[in-house]
C-alpha cells in the first residue's frame, strides 16, 4: 500500500492529461461530423477523405519537405557554430551558447512577426531597396511565399539544432580528439572520423526537434506564408475553426503524427552510432598555447570565425528591427526613420484591452507555475525514490506533451475537454499549459534530486526529523535554486504559448493571442512596443533563471568527496 | 653500484630533448613547468615520477604536441618540433583513460593511425594482426571498447600507440585506473613489450614502485622542476634533494653540520657524529638516511665503515613483514625499519645499539 499510494496521482495525471486526450484524438478521428457537431458513430470516412483530398496530399508533402529543408539548413548553419563554440572557444563559451538559445525564449510570435516586418510590402527590405533605387515600387515577392516560410522556419530551428549538437560535442572527451591527432589525423579528418560520428546523434535529435516544430507550426505559415506558403498545421487548425469539422481535423492530425513519426524513426536510424561514450575524465581542457600559423591556417581560421559569427547576425537582426521600429514615429515600418518617439509605448500602456490580456496572461502563467511546482516536485520525489528502469517509461510518457507538435496537443486537448464537458475558460488554458509545464518542472527537480546525495535525507531522519520536516528543512533549501529556475522557465513558456492557448481560450484572449488577433487587423508600432516589452521581460527572466540554476550546481558536492 | 655517470653522455644522440622548456597555463599564475632540460636516450624505458601537479603530464603533452611551450625548444630525433602539430610528430600516446574511439571496433581503432598515413589495406591487416598477437587480444578484433575490460582496453590502447612504429611512445599514467593485481600484471607486460619492440618509452607516473621497477632511468619532478635524473638505484640510494629523499622510499632527514673530522668528513647533529662516505663541502646541510639503512647491531661490535650509536626505543609499530622503530639517539630522533622475525621483541624504553654505514648517509643539495 505504501508503495502504491504515492504512485496513484502520477497515473491519474497520466491518464487524464496525457493518455485520454491522445486516445480521444484517435477516437474522434473515426467519428462522424454532422454540421460542426461530433457524432459518436464509427466511420473511417475521415481518413478516406484525407487521403482523397489532393489539397491535403499537396499540403502534407509540401509541409514535410519544407520542414525537412528548414531543419536541414538549420543543421548546416548550427553544426559548424556548435563545433566552433564547443571546440575552439576558450572564453565566453556560456555567453556564446546563451546568445543562440535566448531567441527560443523570445516568443515565437515575435520572431515570426519580425520577418513579416522585414519582408512585407511596406517592410524594411522593400523600403530600403526603393531608397537605394533598386526597386521603383514595393515588391510582394518577399512575403507570403513558400521561401519566406522556409526562411522563417530555418530561423526558428537553428537554436534547437545548436543546443543539442553543442551538448553532444561537449560530451566528447577531449582526450579522444587528442588521440586522433596523436594517430596522425589533422583537424578535418578528426572532424570526419571522430567528432562527427560521436556528435551526429545529438545533431539528429536537434534536427528531429526542429523538424517536429516546423512540421506542425501554425504561427509561421499563417503569418508569413499567405496562400502559397500555407502548411498542414493551418489546415488542421481551420477544421477546428472556420471549417468546423473536428473529426476530419483529428484524422489529419493523426496522419500528420504518423508521417512525422516515420520520418523521425528514419532520422534516428540513420544517425545511430555504435559504441558507447563513457564518462571518462576528459583532456586537460587548458589553453594549449598558440602556434605560429601559416597563411592557409589563418584563412581557415577566418572562415571558421565567419561561419560562427554570421548566424548571430541572422538570429538578432529581426529581433533588433522589432525593437528599433517600436521607437519609429511613422506607423509604417519602413526606412528611413521618420523620427524617434515613445508614442507607441504610451499607446500600449493606455490600452485597456492590452491590460486585460496581460492580466489574464499573468494569471494563467502564475497559476500554471504554482500548480506545476507542487505537482512536479511531488512527482519528482516519488520518482527519485524508485529504480530508473521503472521511472524512465513513465517519465517519457508524462513528458510526451512537451514533444507533441503544438497543433496536435491543442487539438487533442480541445477534443478531450469537449468530451469531458469542460467548457472554455481560464481553467482550460491553465490545464492545457500544465500538460507541458509540469513535466518540465518535474524533470528539472528530478535531475537535481538525483545529484543530491541520499545520505542528506538519511542523516536528517537519523537525527530525528520525520519525512515532512526533512523535506522542509533539508531537501527544500537544496532544491530551492532548481525550483526557482524551473518556475521562471515555466513562466516564460506559459506566458509565450500561443497555439495551445488559441485552441483552449474562450472569448478572453491572453496577451500573445490578443496580439495575434491584432496582427490580423493590421499593424501599428504598438505591436512592436508590446513585443519589445515581452522580449525584454523574457530575456531578463531567462538570464535570471540561468544564473540561479548555475548557482545551484554547487550543491553537487557530495559529503563523501567534500572531505577528500 | 652500477651507475653510469650522468655527464658521460650516451654514444648516440638523444631521441627526445627539451631545452629550457617552460609552460604556464593561461588560467593559472603558477608556472606548470620549467624551465627544464632533459635528454632521453633512444630505446630506453624512461619514467617521469612526481606527485600530481608536479608538471609531469605537462611535459608529456609538450612532447606529444598537444601543447606548445612558452619558451624553449622540443627536439625529437634531432629535429626541432617545438611548433609541429601532434599529427605531424612521430610520437604516439597511451592516454590515461585510454581514449579508444568508442564508435570504432578494436580493429578499426588499431587501423586508425595507419589509415591516416595512407597505408594500404593489406599492410594494415598484417600489422594489425601482428599487434593483436603482441598484446594477446586475438578474438576481440570486432569488439567495441565498452565491451572490453579495463585491462583489455589498456592493451588495445598500447597496441594502437605501437602500430605506427613511432620513435617514441608516451604513456600517461596508463595503469592508474587498474586494480592492484592487474596493474602488476600489466607492468611486466609493458616492460616485456618495450624490450621486444625496442621503442623508447616515456612513462609518466606518480607510483614510485612502478617507476623504480620498470625504468632504465627516471626523472623525479617536483613543482614544475626536475629534481633528479638517474637510474632507479641512483635515485633511491643517492637522493639529491629533500623532496626526492622523502618522496621515494622513506628517509630520516637530519639537519647537521658538515665538518672535517679525524677520520674524514663527518656530519654532526647534536652529539651524534655520522661518518660520510666521500668528499663533502663544509657547512650547514641536511643528510638523508633511509629507514631500512639503520641496522640493529650487537652491543660492543666495531663498525667497518660508519658508526655505532647507543639509542633508546621510543615507539614500536608492527607492520607484519617489518617493524618500525622510533629511536632517540643522543638527541637525534631517527626511525628505523627492521625485518620482522618471531624472535625479535621490542618495547619502548629498551636500549639498543644502531649501526649506520657511511655510504648510507647522503648529503642533500638543499
Amino acid at each position: 500500500m505504501r508503495r502504491v499510494l504515492p504512485i496513484a496521482p502520477i497515473y491519474l495525471w497520466l491518464i487524464l492529461l496525457v493518455v485520454a486526450p491522445n486516445l480521444l484524438l484517435i477516437v474522434a478521428s473515426v467519428w462522424k461530423n454532422d454540421g460542426g457537431v461530433m457524432l459518436r458513430e464509427f466511420t473511417v470516412a475521415n481518413y478516406g477523405k484525407v487521403l482523397d483530398s489532393s489539397t491535403y496530399r499537396l499540403l502534407i508533402v509540401r509541409t514535410l519537405y519544407t520542414a525537412l529543408g528548414a531543419a536541414l539548413l538549420a543543421a548546416l548553419i548550427a553544426y559548424p557554430m556548435a563545433c566552433f563554440a564547443s571546440l575552439k572557444l576558450r572564453r565566453h563559451k556560456l555567453t556564446a551558447v546563451l546568445l543562440v538559445i535566448i531567441p527560443l525564449w523570445v516568443s515565437l510570435l515575435i520572431r515570426v512577426f519580425a520577418w513579416r516586418m522585414l519582408l512585407g510590402e511596406n517592410g524594411v527590405l522593400n523600403s530600403f531597396l526603393i531608397e537605394i533605387g533598386v526597386l521603383n515600387e514595393p515588391s510582394d515577392a518577399f512575403l507570403y511565399t513558400r521561401f519566406t516560410v522556409f526562411l522563417t522556419l530555418t530561423y526558428v530551428a537553428i537554436p534547437y539544432v545548436f543546443i543539442t549538437a553543442y551538448t553532444a560535442l561537449e560530451r566528447i572527451p577531449r582526450s579522444l580528439i587528442e588521440a586522433s591527432h596523436d594517430c596522425g589525423a589533422n583537424g578535418l579528418r578528426t572532424l570526419r572520423h571522430v567528432i562527427w560520428p560521436l556528435s551526429r546523434q545529438g545533431v539528429a535529435i536537434g534536427f528531429a526537434l526542429a523538424f517536429l516544430i516546423a512540421v506542425a507550426d501554425y504561427v509561421t505559415p499563417a503569418m508569413v506564408g499567405g496562400m502559397d506558403g500555407t502548411m498542414v498545421g493551418v489546415m488542421i487548425q481551420s477544421q477546428f475553426g472556420l471549417a468546423g469539422n473536428w473529426p476530419l481535423g483529428a484524422a489529419m492530425a493523426i496522419m500528420l503524427l504518423l508521417a512525422v513519426a516515420l520520418f523521425v524513426a528514419v532520422i534516428a536510424r540513420l544517425a545511430r552510432v555504435e559504441g558507447r561514450l563513457e564518462a571518462t575524465p576528459g583532456g586537460a581542457g587548458l589553453d594549449p598555447g598558440r602556434r605560429p600559423r601559416t597563411a592557409a591556417e589563418r584563412a581557415q581560421r577566418l572562415g571558421q570565425w565567419t561561419l560562427f559569427i554570421l548566424p548571430y547576425l541572422f538570429l538578432y537582426t529581426p529581433l533588433a528591427a522589432v525593437a528599433v521600429f517600436s521607437f519609429n514615429a511613422s506607423k509604417i515600418p519602413s526606412l528611413p526613420f521618420t523620427g524617434v518617439t515613445l508614442e507607441w509605448y504610451a499607446v500600449l500602456f493606455d490600452d485597456a484591452e492590452i491590460g486585460a490580456a496581460l492580466r489574464l496572461s499573468l494569471l494563467v502563467a502564475g497559476s500554471t507555475v504554482a500548480i506545476a511546482l507542487v505537482v512536479g516536485t511531488g512527482f519528482a520525489l516519488v520518482f527519485a525514490g524508485r529504480r530508473r528502469r521503472f521511472s524512465n517509461v513513465l517519465l517519457g510518457t508524462l513528458a510526451l506533451p512537451v514533444a507533441l507538435p503544438g497543433v496536435v496537443l491543442g487539438v487533442a486537448l480541445v477534443v478531450a475537454f469537449q468530451v469531458f464537458g469542460v467548457g472554455p475558460g481560464v481553467h482550460r488554458v491553465i490545464l492545457g499549459h500544465l500538460t507541458f509545464v509540469m513535466p518540465i518542472v518535474m524533470l528539472i527537480v528530478l535531475a537535481r534530486l538525483r545529484l543530491l546525495d541520499p545520505s542528506y535525507a538519511e542523516a536528517s531522519m537519523d537525527l530525528g526529523a520525520n519525512p515532512l520536516r526533512t523535506f522542509i528543512h533539508v531537501m527544500l533549501p537544496m532544491l530551492a535554486s532548481a525550483l526557482i529556475g524551473a518556475a521562471l522557465l515555466g513562466l516564460t513558456l506559459s506566458f509565450d504559448e500561443i497555439i495551445v492557448t488559441f485552441f483552449l481560450t474562450g472569448v478572453q484572449p491572453t496577451l500573445p493571442v490578443y496580439v495575434w488577433n491584432q496582427l490580423r487587423f493590421g499593424f501599428t508600432p504598438a505591436v512592436n512596443a508590446t513585443f519589445t516589452c515581452i522580449g525584454i521581460a523574457s530575456f531578463l527572466i531567462v538570464v535570471l533563471a540561468t544564473r540561479i540554476l548555475r548557482a545551484g550546481a554547487g550543491v553537487r558536492a557530495r559529503p563523501a568527496l567534500a572531505g577528500a | 653500484m652500477p651507475t653510469e655517470p650522468a655527464d658521460a653522455g650516451p654514444a648516440t644522440a638523444p631521441i627526445v630533448s627539451l631545452r629550457r622548456v617552460s609552460k604556464t597555463y593561461d588560467q593559472s599564475r603558477v608556472r606548470a613547468l620549467g624551465p627544464v632540460d632533459i635528454d632521453i636516450r633512444s630505446g630506453e624505458f624512461f619514467s617521469v615520477l612526481g606527485p600530481s601537479g608536479s608538471g609531469k603530464t605537462t611535459m608529456l603533452r609538450l612532447i606529444a604536441g598537444f601543447e606548445v611551450p612558452d619558451s624553449g625548444q622540443v627536439f625529437i630525433d634531432g629535429a626541432d618540433v617545438t611548433w609541429t602539430r601532434p599529427y605531424h610528430r612521430d610520437v604516439n600516446t597511451v592516454f590515461q583513460n585510454y581514449a579508444l574511439f568508442p564508435h570504432m571496433t578494436v580493429a578499426a581503432n588499431l587501423a586508425y593511425p595507419l589509415r591516416m598515413r595512407g597505408t594500404e589495406a593489406g599492410e594494415i591487416a598484417r600489422r594489425s594482426a601482428d599487434l593483436i598477437e603482441l598484446v594477446d587480444m586475438q578474438g576481440y578484433e570486432q569488439r567495441l571498447p565498452h565491451q572490453l575490460s579495463g585491462g583489455q582496453r589498456q592493451r588495445v590502447a598500447l597496441a594502437r600507440a605501437l602500430i605506427g612504429r613511432p620513435k617514441v611512445v608516451l604513456l600517461d599514467e596508463p595503469l592508474g585506473a587498474l586494480d592492484l593485481r592487474l596493474r602488476q600484471q600489466m607492468q611486466s607486460v609493458l616492460k616485456r613489450l618495450q624490450r621486444e619492440v625496442e621503442i623508447t618509452f616515456i612513462y609518466v607516473t606518480h607510483d614510485q614502485g612502478e617507476a623504480l621497477s620498470m625504468s632504465d632511468r627516471l626523472a623525479v619532478m617536483h613543482a614544475g622542476a626536475i629534481d633528479q635524473i638517474g637510474t632507479p638505484e641512483d635515485v633511491y640510494y643517492r637522493p639529491e634533494t629533500r623532496f626526492v629523499a622523502a618522496f621515494i622510499g622513506r628517509s630520516n632527514l637530519v639537519a647537521c653540520r658538515i665538518e672535517r673530522g679525524a677520520g674524514g668528513w663527518q656530519a654532526r647533529a647534536g652529539d651524534v657524529r655520522l661518518a660520510l662516505g666521500g668528499e663533502a663541502a663544509p657547512g650547514e646541510a641536511t643528510v638523508a638516511i633511509r629507514w631500512e639503512a639503520i641496522e640493529l647491531v650487537e652491543d660492543g661490535s666495531v663498525p667497518e665503515a660508519g658508526v655505532h650509536l647507543p639509542a633508546t626505543i621510543d615507539s614500536v609499530v608492527f607492520h607484519g613483514d617489518t617493524i618500525e622503530l622510533g629511536l632517540a639517539a643522543q638527541g637525534v630522533t631517527l626511525t628505523a625499519l627492521v625485518q620482522a622475525k618471531r624472535r625479535l621483541r621490542f618495547a619502548p624504553g629498551q636500549p639498543v645499539t644502531v649501526g649506520i654505514a657511511s655510504d648510507d648517509v647522503v648529503v642533500l643539495r638543499d
